[in-house]
């Protein structure tokens, strides 16, 4: 547990950190996020002593960090940062083996602990292993700052930024994997960044910061539906509400489907479920319950059980799977022009729906104006 | 032109120029015969040597190389090029030792001087032979060992006599006793100068990068130097150490004097300092501010970001510095010998003075020779040194 008490940082006249108090529990990711000049930089580099306090302290486990020498402080520390830092004289396995090297581990287990961290962020050891920074993509090459940071197991890590300086594209794939690994490794994160999506997916609390003083912190739900003044409301933009979809997954939201095979559909015609109700949508899926297109509702039809002919459909272009976000459950709805989104497994298996109402539903409660 | 061509399109075109050169030096004087060590000299070319076969030999190895350099890219064409052009100088220096022989056969004070023609054939050997080895697909130590094929011939005849007859030979015959010595003062100068620009420009390029403040004036101070002539700062040297000398007999007697080694040190050390000291300065400068800052945050002590990062990146950069200054004080060196600080330089002053342009031959030959074999030392060393990610990547 990582936790600021009173915390100063001075520059002169000028205050960088200002009288911030603020913890952090056991094996979650707290994210630091404000405009340049904040002090969100300035607080993460406090934890490791990169910095010290003006006044105040910061606590890891209940110790203060300021009894810690900084050395062995920063060996149990993970430490990322947006530019990297590959060491450009080492190869991969020498960089990601570094910190183990310093803590005296023999050379066996520092081998076994590179291929078991390259495995983890999903590089292969043989291909890698003996590469240099310099043949290294962006997004590779910041795996491999990860890697390295993890490479002593610490219980605390600290980001800076660290996927800044990806491409949009590689980013989000980053965040993603980080994501995944942070579901299985439980670290405490410290996490600094000025992307408030990448704040929003990666956080399980957010600190907004604002000259050097935390304006709001809470988790990122509760932030979008109530900024706490005029500041963060504007820092969370007029999309807030569709921002803070993406904090809500979809197996949470998920509903029964209304399915019918292919078949069933061909036989009994445009009234093909024959239960006497109309349901607003109607999935249609093959022998193998896959989904492969949908009726919807015929109100012109001299039968109110009427459905209009059979639209074929792709799963992977309007369905989503269990873990996604309802943000992008609702850019499928309004995507493709329908009143809820299949959801759909990695064979396009249905399992089931989310409602455009249900969004709705749920953006009026959460929102206060 | 890269080894990768493998089309039978344009001439490779290093060994046609050099081909093209060597057969056009074929019809100038391959040497000169001299009575004496002052006489003018009457030009004689290759086919009036005397030698028939070795100037056959060496004409149908220039038609080769030409023949050569229109073939294709590949390792075989490559190599048939490098010993073309090894037997090109290996011939050419034989050829030019029995021609020598033969002029001066009965001449008591006769002797042989090398004219145009034979440096230039010699030159387009040398062309044809690192051409081709530069973009060989080989074993560093197999090109160095093949680049030196020329020089162990070209000893093996000197040792055995082969070449007496070549003036600058008999010039060095003449001063067998002190070519030694001036060898040894050639070569402890220039290595002394290195090693104090070395211990004052590695702290003082290192402190330069430390101290934003004392990076323009240490670096207008050291180019400063590097603008004045060389003459004319051995020159500023005599008159402030003779007056030093007269004023403190301590001085004089450590050897300090207007003239010899102490001036010459000194504007030696002065214009080995700048490469070495740019070279410290750039050596720290070009370790990212990201590097230093990972170091730190995972915990490095000061002492193990010295051995783990700054000293493995920063030395390969540094011995470059020392190698450039290296190259440069051999040649300097050559200079000092105006203020009697001795050397090979010695040699070529004294040969300027009395009209013997041989004995200017015998001190500059052994000055390149110094500068090259140097310079390919250090060379492999700094290669050996370089951590292998920094080999072909940018930092």
């Amino acid at each position: 547990m990582i936790e600021f008490r009173d915390v100063v940082k001075r520059y002169g006249e000028q205050l960088a950190v200002d009288h911030v108090s603020f913890s952090i529990p056991e094996g979650e990711v707290c994210v630091l996020i404000g405009p340049s000049g904040c002090g969100k930089t300035t607080s993460l580099k406090l934890v490791n002593r990169m910095l010290e306090p003006s006044g105040g302290e910061i606590l890891l486990n209940e110790r203060s960090v300021a009894s810690i020498s900084p050395d062995e402080l920063r060996r149990g520390i993970g430490y990322v940062i947006q530019s990297v830092g590959l060491f450009p004289h080492m190869n991969v396995a020498e960089n990601v083996g570094i910190v183990p090297r310093l803590l005296k581990w023999e050379r066996a287990r520092r081998e076994r602990r590179t291929d078991e961290l390259l495995d983890l962020i999903g590089l292969e050891p043989q291909l890698y292993r003996e590469k240099y920074p310099a043949q290294l993509s962006g997004g590779e090459a910041q795996r491999i700052g990860v890697a390295r940071a993890l490479a002593a197991d610490p219980p605390v890590l600290l980001m800076d930024e660290p996927f800044g300086a990806v491409d949009p594209l590689n980013r989000e794939v980053l965040q993603l994997e980080f994501a995944a690994l942070q579901r299985k490794l439980q670290k405490t994160v410290v996490f600094v960044t000025h992307d408030l999506d990448e704040a929003i997916r990666l956080g399980d609390t957010i600190v907004i910061m604002k000259d050097g003083s935390i304006v709001q912190h809470g988790v990122p739900e509760d932030i979008l539906a109530n900024p706490a003044d005029e500041f963060v409301r504007r820092f969370v933009g007029t999309d807030r509400a569709l921002k803070r979809l993406a904090c809500f997954e979809v197996s949470e939201y998920m509903q029964t489907a209304n399915t019918v095979t292919r078949h069933e559909a061909e036989q009994r015609g445009r009234e093909p479920n024959g239960d006497g109700r109309i349901h607003p949508v109607l999935w249609v899926t093959d022998d193998d319950n896959a989904l492969v297109g949908m009726l919807e509702p015929d109100p012109d039809h001299a039968s109110r059980l009427a459905y209009r002919p059979y639209v074929a459909l792709h799963p992977e272009e309007v369905g989503v799977q269990p873990p996604s976000s309802l943000r992008e459950a609702l850019s499928r709805i309004l995507g493709q022009g329908l009143r809820a989104a299949p959801v759909v497994d990695e064979r396009g298996t249905v399992l089931g729906e989310v409602r455009l109402s249900d969004i709705e539903e749920l953006n009026q409660k959460g929102i206060v104006r | 032109m890269s080894s990768s061509d493998n089309g039978r399109g344009a001439p490779e075109k290093t060994t046609l120029f050099a081909a093209v050169l060597g057969a056009a030096a074929l019809f100038r004087p391959l040497y000169a015969f001299k009575e004496n060590r002052v006489a003018l000299g009457d030009p004689v070319t290759l086919f009036a040597a005397g030698v028939p076969w070795g100037a056959a030999f060496i004409a149908a190895l220039l038609v080769a190389a030409a023949l050569l350099a229109f073939g294709a890219q590949r390792p075989p064409i490559r190599w048939a090029k490098i010993v073309t052009g090894l037997a090109l100088v290996i011939a050419l220096v034989a050829t030019l030792g029995v021609a020598g022989r033969l002029a001066v056969h009965g001449e008591e004070f006769g002797r042989v001087t090398p004219s145009s023609g034979f440096w230039l054939v010699l030159l387009a050997g040398f062309i044809i032979v690192q051409g081709s080895l530069r973009g060989a697909d080989a074993p560093e130590a197999l090109k160095v060992l093949v680049g030196l094929v020329p020089f162990v011939v070209v000893v093996g005849l000197l040792l055995t006599g082969r070449l007496d007859s070549l003036a600058p030979v008999q010039e060095y015959y003449n001063r067998e006793s002190r070519f030694a010595s001036e060898l040894g003062a050639h070569v402890r100068l220039a290595g002394a100068a290195v090693s104090g620009a070395t211990v004052l420009g590695v702290p003082l390029g290192v402190f330069a990068y430390r101290r934003r403040k004392a990076e323009r004036p240490v670096f207008a101070l050291i180019n400063g130097i590097q603008t004045i002539p060389s003459l004319a700062l051995f020159g500023l040297m005599i008159a402030p150490l003779a007056f030093l000398s007269r004023e403190f007999p301590v001085l004089r007697s450590l050897g300090i004097r207007g003239i010899g080694n102490a001036p010459a040190l000194i504007a030696l050390t002065l214009y080995a300092l700048l490469p070495i000291v740019r070279n410290a300065y750039t050596s720290l400068a070009v370790i990212r501010g990201s590097v230093v800052d990972a170091g730190k945050g995972m915990g490095m002590s000061r002492g193990q970001m010295l051995r783990y990062i700054e000293i493995p990146i920063a030395v390969p950069i540094i011995l470059s510095g020392i190698r450039v200054s290296t190259v440069q004080a051999v040649g300097n060196t050559a200079v000092a010998a105006l203020i009697g600080a001795g050397g090979l330089g010695a040699f070529v002053f004294q040969g300027l003075g009395q009209g013997a342009p041989d004995l200017v031959v015998m001190g500059v030959i052994p000055i390149v020779l110094l500068s090259v074999f140097v310079d390919r030392g250090l060379a492999i060393v700094i290669r050996v040194l370089t951590p292998k990610g920094l080999k072909e990547a940018p930092l």
